[in-house]
């Protein structure tokens, strides 16, 4: 086969056109999602980048450009938050993966748990006479409870900036589960047990959600949380009788964890 | 002029060798850019931006910039070299409880029952950091050898040698929160989250013998911090 110059010519030049054409919005959306979108996730700009192009993932994330997702910015990120409406977020949501749907729930599970962590050092506090809750126990008792607060504050910051709603009360699951258990509480030693317990749960379900988050960032984020309720175990244990050795083993486990029927 | 198949197919496939090339420019300069833009390995091996030229255990102060390594100074380390890192961390430990025990200066028997318990937990986090990691010859991290061992010689009551402990431990738990933010391995992850806690607990324990009270922020933080966490950059595992 032969191709004619001029054919070739002809050829060339609308290919030349196209290329024209198509470059500068080309450059123009990357210039957007890698330059001026600084809340789309690191890993979604890597993904879109270096996993190779489709359209279904360009238009997936170049919406999420446009709508200027802003996440993970409260997760330890300290760049700029920019503000997000109604619309941008339902974009944003619906943009993301079932992924950071996930992160979504178990931000928003965590920090029912900790509204929940809150209840009950509050119960505690306001029945600390009739629970013959001695002064130390009732230092740590408020100091935790305010600890726990600003775990749920850190949470739902989270949720929102992934695009979810904040949740404010304690974990319904977890008020029911123990609800006969909270009004069995009769003596200090009742509460410091309870209270141990409540922050071993806690403490694993931070790790164990570990790998169900969709970025280390995340991951972290959940850790800085979890090594708190861990040195509240330990100092809760400092006064339990008998002693606990805490920490009793190398590794801390995830068995006592929360699983999915605690998600809200 | 007319060009032929032959002809229009080398020209066909020079046009993609060029575009090849540099597309694979466009990925290694895009995956720069990106990395850069977030708290990626490069900025894990940096340590920017958080005031860890200096790690501080007990009073001792390692002077910044020493020991860069070569070969992670040019590349980005892979979560089998954070592994390695980490077993590295959890080897010194073990050689300074051991040091601090025999030492003498450690007294009490509960305090001294603690250092040996200790000790013993740091080995198993070493032997699975180990595991994970990509050195399987790793042994306890020079720099922070350097460090410690001058202050223990020098501490002159428990006291001194359990707060050195103390700074080590919570150094441990800012090291892994640090690594967490960086890891992607299952493994390394499962391996780092459970230990991390346990680090945060010895602090807890240490710091009851310290007299520390709810108020001190290293003790009783809100949240666990980067503060004091060593930079592998600085603190190369062997």
């Amino acid at each position: 086969m032969d191709i004619n110059n001029d054919e070739l010519r002809r050829e060339l030049r609308d290919l030349d056109q196209e290329h024209r054409q198509v470059m500068p919005r080309w450059r123009d959306s990357l210039m957007r999602l890698l330059v001026d979108d600084k809340e789309t996730p690191t890993e979604a700009k890597a993904d879109f980048l270096l996993g190779g192009f489709n359209r279904r993932r360009f238009m997936k994330l170049s919406g999420l450009a446009v709508a200027g997702g802003t996440v993970l910015a409260a997760c330890g990120d300290d760049k700029k938050k920019s503000a997000t409406g109604g619309a941008a977020e339902t974009t944003t949501s619906t943009g993301y993966s079932a992924a950071s749907k996930t992160d979504q729930t178990i931000a928003r599970t965590s920090a029912s748990l900790e509204n929940f962590a809150v209840a009950v050092y509050d119960k505690a506090i306001m029945n600390a006479a009739a629970l013959k809750i001695s002064d130390p126990v009732a230092k740590a008792a408020v100091l935790f409870k305010s600890q726990h607060q600003d775990h749920a504050k850190a949470f739902n910051a989270a949720a929102t900036q992934l695009g979810g709603q904040p949740y404010t009360d304690p974990n319904p699951t977890a008020a029911k589960a123990f609800e006969a258990k909270i009004a069995a509480l009769k003596t200090e030693q009742d509460v410091l047990n309870f209270a141990f317990a409540l922050e071993q749960i806690a403490a694993e379900t931070y790790q164990g959600v570990g790998m169900k988050l969709s970025t280390p960032t995340l991951r972290q984020t959940a850790m800085t949380v979890g090594g708190v309720e861990a040195r509240h175990m330990a100092i809760l244990a400092h006064f339990i009788t008998p002693r606990m050795t805490v920490p009793a083993v190398a590794f801390q486990p995830i068995d006592k964890a929360v699983d999915a029927s605690f998600y809200v | 002029m007319e060009i032929s198949e032959r002809e229009l197919r080398r020209m066909v496939a020079d046009i993609d060798d060029q575009h090849r090339a540099a597309m694979s420019t466009f990925t290694e300069d895009n995956r720069e850019l990106i990395f850069e833009t977030g708290p990626s390995r490069r900025r894990f091996l940096a340590g920017l931006g958080l005031g860890s030229a200096a790690l501080v255990v007990g009073s001792a102060v390692m002077p910044m910039g020493k020991l860069v390594p070569k070969a992670w100074a040019q590349t980005t380390p892979t979560d089998g070299d954070i592994a390695t890192f980490a077993a590295s961390i959890e080897y010194a430990a073990v050689a300074a409880y051991k040091a601090a025990a025999a030492s003498g200066k450690v007294k009490t028997p509960a305090v001294l029952q603690a250092a040996t318990s200790f000790a013993g937990q740091h080995q198993q986090h070493g032997d699975a950091f180990k595991a994970a990691g990509t050195n399987p010859n790793v042994v306890a991290n020079k720099g922070v050898l350097e460090m410690v061992t001058p202050q223990l010689t020098a501490a002159k009551t428990e006291n001194e040698v359990v707060a050195l402990a103390y700074g080590l431990e919570n150094t441990a738990a800012a090291t892994y929160i640090f690594a967490l933010g960086v890891l992607n391995n299952e493994k390394a992850y499962n391996a780092v989250a459970a230990v991390m806690p346990v680090e945060a607990q010895h602090a807890i324990a240490l710091g009851f013998v310290l007299g520390k009270t709810l108020d001190d922020k290293t003790f009783m933080p809100s949240f666990e911090t980067l503060d004091g966490h060593l930079d592998p950059a600085k603190f190369p595992a062997a």
